[in-house]
């Protein structure tokens, strides 16, 4: 009786699907899909959520300026859950069904890269707003991002480390390809010249016990703590840090300018200095920012983050290529607008790509 | 595999810090293990879903006082309140309808697909970003000797010895308790004497998820909230019941401090990202050497 | 259809992920939450040496299924020493310290940074790459595992397994070699699983250790209970159930700010419902038998 009715249900959902795949059909002639791939669920969600807010916010202020759009645009939005599995489902989905020209996403490079491959293979554009994994320069013609590797973001925290006159530094990092990846090049970057690296130690992101991973600290004998993970593990080590005494000079990755990490972990954030490997600064006086984080705080009633601008600038990007391409828009079309853009203002600064499709710019320091 | 740091100079500060945050941890670990051993001991079920109560003991306390403004102890106790009731009724629910099946995996099963319902409600409605419970400067520690204690530290000692010694006092000497450690030996001989084993299961079950509300505060004040954090809290409670052996709750400070300190020492001689792998690695050699735990007390026939 | 395509694909993927479960759980209902690991290991052995030696799919698969059959063999030999409720617990500990091991041993599996750019499957010459392709690869190497599946379940090592989930110590008695019955079936599913696992990093092209978590055991061990423990036919129907469904509830209009946490919960619930219904048949047969 129990297969019987799991056949039935498999039978039903399979019709339920095919409907879906098939009257979804081609898009007309005079519109066009962009599809969105974020982790709106998972271990990632909060960025996932950001990303959907400040891309919803972009798809209205375009539809605004329609007059100079001659199509219908429409954007699907998918669920990577954070996991490559699924970012790839969503990907082939957005590709195959929604027959989408652009892909903007994912947040994780974990995704990205899978993502990238199936883009890449249907001559869909991919255009990662965050991932900074040192693979995705070579991913493919049709990959761009908008956040420049791993490469340069640690070599200016070692930069900025070695300036100061710091000879022991202390690496603590998440575990994951971020961590790892600008972990690696800070210590690279550091050593040498008397000066080495005393501690390196990694830490899960589920870890609800912070005061293990800062003890060692104070035996360390570290000048330095140089803290690669995001807000919520760096405002955790922080906090635990200022409750065990220590007094150390922080450096902080750049995915943790948000003002969560003030409201997580209060006073102990004084003093931390991070580069800014965005160019996104809220303060900004820019007029096209500005206007940016002005009605994003109207509509949404916080502040944008970094998250929120890139995915932003990534889909502008898209719709700015959507508009140029003559005729039907495809994926080689805006691929030719974005490889011959010469240099993009947008509420992230100025971006330009270089020959890998990855976005060149200038790292400076936040404090 | 390369251990970037070799060898560890063994110093004053490291170790009374590693000490004192061993004792924290492992007063949490207690309650965590008590509470799981409440809900274990009358169903023989593993009940998953018990994460959740951890995770909804800190949420609810937000809640209450966040939303409604009220005192943090006040939003402790209501919130501990609030999860005993929701929980005993949802888990006895699963657990009376599931009942007389020979198969001990089906309600772990089932209460996996309860964990994630609840898991998800909690996402919804407070979003899947990380809370803090507290509010106020973050204050340096008090200093003793060469470490630093926090109060939530001091406090994680103090509520979790507390309520140990207040559980094995209630087990031993009320009716209640002693009818709880009955159904945990033999049910069906306290049916056969006229006990209400029903009402005794869902008060073990009641006061178990209250007791893991509680850790899910502490746990929140201690570091931060998220809705999964529930789940990697229950490991390590269900990890010291292992070790322990599930007979009784006496072996369980034991356990709880040999597991704290075995993955605090780890973290700090090796790195912090062993510190599971640490866990189950004592867990299964546990299972393999001495399967019936610390209390060595005879819980199933396993061997003829 | 490519996208319906593609979901077949990984329906059968984990089909076979599911038949080597129920080799290693269904017959004797010893469940083990350790065969994400052993799907890990096949996927890692065909993407280290496709991506550094340049080996072949012939070569990667079955190295990656005598390496799974190598590692499975210890966690067997410790894991069988305990007993109902413990043994998934013991399953679940060798699952961690499996994902610890692919997760911290840089060296190895590069850690969280996975392994990228995994080439395409050469047959003949020919590079597997059109989604009609992998389902013909697939589909014939899912006929194999459920041969193999299917003539373990009949032979005299099959019948020994059913009857150790009846009654183990009465099997013991018969003068039956329970242990060396469980070792085998367990070490033949590691095995099982790490075929699919070495297409699964051809077919993704990117694997990271959060393929194989706990999670996705837990996800594995649902597939093959709502399919019905032992039930082979069953395993890849509710295969086909599990990884639809969510993908079907895409098209349903849900605001995109809940959508995900809605998904997540059906199946949650689907899981308690069919673990009820299939109890109360349990029950419902048990009440015939007594009166």
């Amino acid at each position: 009786m129990q297969e019987h009715s799991a056949v039935h249900i498999i039978v039903f959902v399979t019709a339920v699907l095919l409907t879906g795949v098939t009257c979804h059909g081609s898009p007309r002639e005079d519109a066009t899909g962009v599809g969105v791939l974020l982790p709106l669920t998972g271990d990632a969600s909060s960025y996932g959520q950001k990303g959907r807010r400040a891309i919803e916010m972009a798809f209205d202020d375009r539809k605004a300026q329609a007059a100079g759009l001659d199509r219908k645009l429409t954007v699907v939005f998918e669920d990577s859950k954070g996991n490559a599995k699924d970012g790839v489902s969503a990907t082939q989905k957005l590709i195959t069904v929604d027959k989408v020209s652009a892909i903007v996403g994912d947040a994780l490079s974990a995704v990205t890269l899978p993502a990238a491959a199936v883009a890449e293979a249907n001559r869909v554009v991919l255009i990662s707003p965050v991932s900074s994994a040192p693979g995705i320069t070579h991913a493919g013609k049709y990959i761009y991002r908008i956040w420049p590797s791993d490469l340069m973001e640690g070599k200016a925290a070692a930069g900025f480390a070695v300036s100061k006159g710091f000879k022991k530094a202390a690496l603590l990092f998440l575990n994951n390809d971020y961590g790892n990846g600008i972990a690696d090049i800070f210590a690279t970057e550091f050593s040498g010249s008397g000066r080495n690296v005393v501690l390196k130690s990694a830490y899960q992101d589920i870890t609800t016990d912070w005061r293990t991973i800062v003890t060692p600290l104070a035996s360390s004998g570290a000048d330095v703590v140089y803290v690669a993970g995001y807000y919520k593990d760096t405002a955790a080590i922080l906090r635990t840090a200022r409750e065990l005494g220590i007094e150390t000079q922080f450096i902080g990755a750049t995915a943790i300018e948000d003002e969560n990490l003030i409201k997580l972990a209060g006073t102990a954030t004084e003093g931390i200095v991070y580069p800014l490997a965005t160019g996104f600064d809220a303060a900004s006086t820019d007029a096209v920012s500005k206007a940016f984080v002005n009605s994003f705080q109207k509509r949404f009633g916080y502040q944008p983050g970094w998250m929120e601008a890139h995915a932003y600038d990534a889909f502008m990007l898209v719709c700015d290529g959507v508009k140029s391409s003559k005729g039907r828009v495809s994926g080689t079309r805006i691929r030719g607008y974005l490889d011959h853009l010469g240099s993009y203002h947008g509420v992230t600064g100025d971006i330009k790509f270089d020959e890998n499709g990855d976005v060149i710019r200038e790292v400076v320091s936040s404090g | 595999m390369s251990f970037e740091r070799s060898f560890r100079v063994v110093d004053k500060i490291g170790v009374t810090q590693v000490l004192i945050n061993s004792l924290s941890g492992a007063c949490l670990y207690l309650l965590i293990g008590v509470s799981f051993w409440l809900i274990y001991a009358p169903t023989k079920t593993f009940f998953v879903s018990h994460a959740a109560a951890i995770t909804f003991g800190a949420y609810a306390c937000y809640w209450f006082n966040q939303y409604f403004g009220l005192p943090l102890p006040t939003a402790v106790c209501l919130a501990a309140i609030a999860v005993a009731l929701g929980f005993a009724a949802v888990e006895n629910a699963l657990f009376q309808s599931l009942r007389g099946d020979s198969k001990s995996w089906v309600g772990l099963v089932a209460s996996i697909g309860l964990y994630v319902v609840l898991q998800n409600i909690i996402s919804l409605g407070f979003g899947d970003d990380t809370l803090v419970l507290r509010q106020g400067t973050i204050t340096v520690g008090q200093k003793i000797g060469h470490a630093y204690v926090t109060w939530v530290q001091t406090l994680m000692i103090i509520v979790g010895g507390v309520l140990f010694v207040s559980t094995i006092m209630l087990l031993s000497t009320t009716r209640l308790g002693r009818g709880i450690r009955g159904v945990a030996s033999n049910p069906d001989l306290c049916v056969l004497l006229g006990l209400n084993v029903d009402r005794i299961t869902l008060w073990s079950i009641g006061m178990g998820s209250a007791l893991a509300a509680v850790a899910g505060i502490l746990s929140a004040l201690d570091s931060d909230m998220t809705p999964t954090m529930g789940f990697r809290l229950l490991l390590n409670g269900v990890i010291v019941m292992i070790i322990a052996g599930a007979g009784s709750i006496r072996g369980f400070a034991w356990a709880a401090l040999l597991l704290s300190m075995a993955q605090h020492l780890a973290a700090y001689f090796l790195d912090a990202k062993w510190m599971d792998t640490v866990a189950f690695i004592i867990l299964i050699g546990f299972l393999i050497w001495k399967p019936l735990g610390f209390a060595e007390q005879r819980l199933k026939k396993v061997e003829l | 259809m490519d996208y319906i395509l593609h979901l077949v694909v990984f329906v059968l993927l984990y089909g076979m992920v599911a038949l080597s479960l129920n080799v290693a759980s269904g017959f004797t209902q010893l469940i083990s939450l350790a065969q994400a690991g052993f799907f890990g290991v096949g996927a890692y052995t065909t993407a280290i040496l496709a991506t550094r030696y340049g080996w072949p799919l012939l070569v990667n698969l079955p190295l990656g299924m005598a390496v799974a059959g190598l590692v499975a063999l210890p966690v067997a030999l410790v894991a069988l020493r305990t007993v109902e409720d413990y043994f998934i617990i013991c399953t679940m500990g060798m699952g961690v310290i499996l994902f610890s091991v692919m997760n911290n041993w840089m060296e190895l599996t590069r850690g969280p940074m996975g392994i990228p750019g995994i080439p395409a499957v050469m047959l003949f010459e020919h590079p597997v790459i059109a989604k009609w392709e992998w389902v013909l690869l697939v589909g014939a190497l899912y006929a194999a595992v459920l041969w193999v599946a299917r003539n373990i379940k009949r032979s005299a090592l099959g019948r020994v397994l059913v009857a150790i989930s009846e009654d183990e110590i009465f099997c013991q008695s018969l003068g039956k070699n329970v242990s060396l019955a469980k070792v085998q079936s367990f070490v033949l599913a590691a095995m099982l699983a790490a075929i699919p696992g070495a297409l699964y990093a051809h077919y993704v092209t990117y694997i990271d250790p959060t393929s194989f978590t706990i999670h996705e055991s837990i996800f594995i061990l649902s597939i093959m209970i709502i399919g019905g423990m032992g039930n082979l036919w069953g395993s890849l129907v509710a295969a086909a159930f599990m990884i639809l469904v969510p993908e079907a509830l895409r098209f349903v209009g849900l605001p995109s700010g809940i959508a995900a946490n809605v998904r997540q919960m059906l199946y949650g619930a689907a899981l308690v419902l069919v673990i009820w219904l299939q109890h109360s048949k349990v029950r419902a047969a048990n009440a015939a038998v007594r009166s």
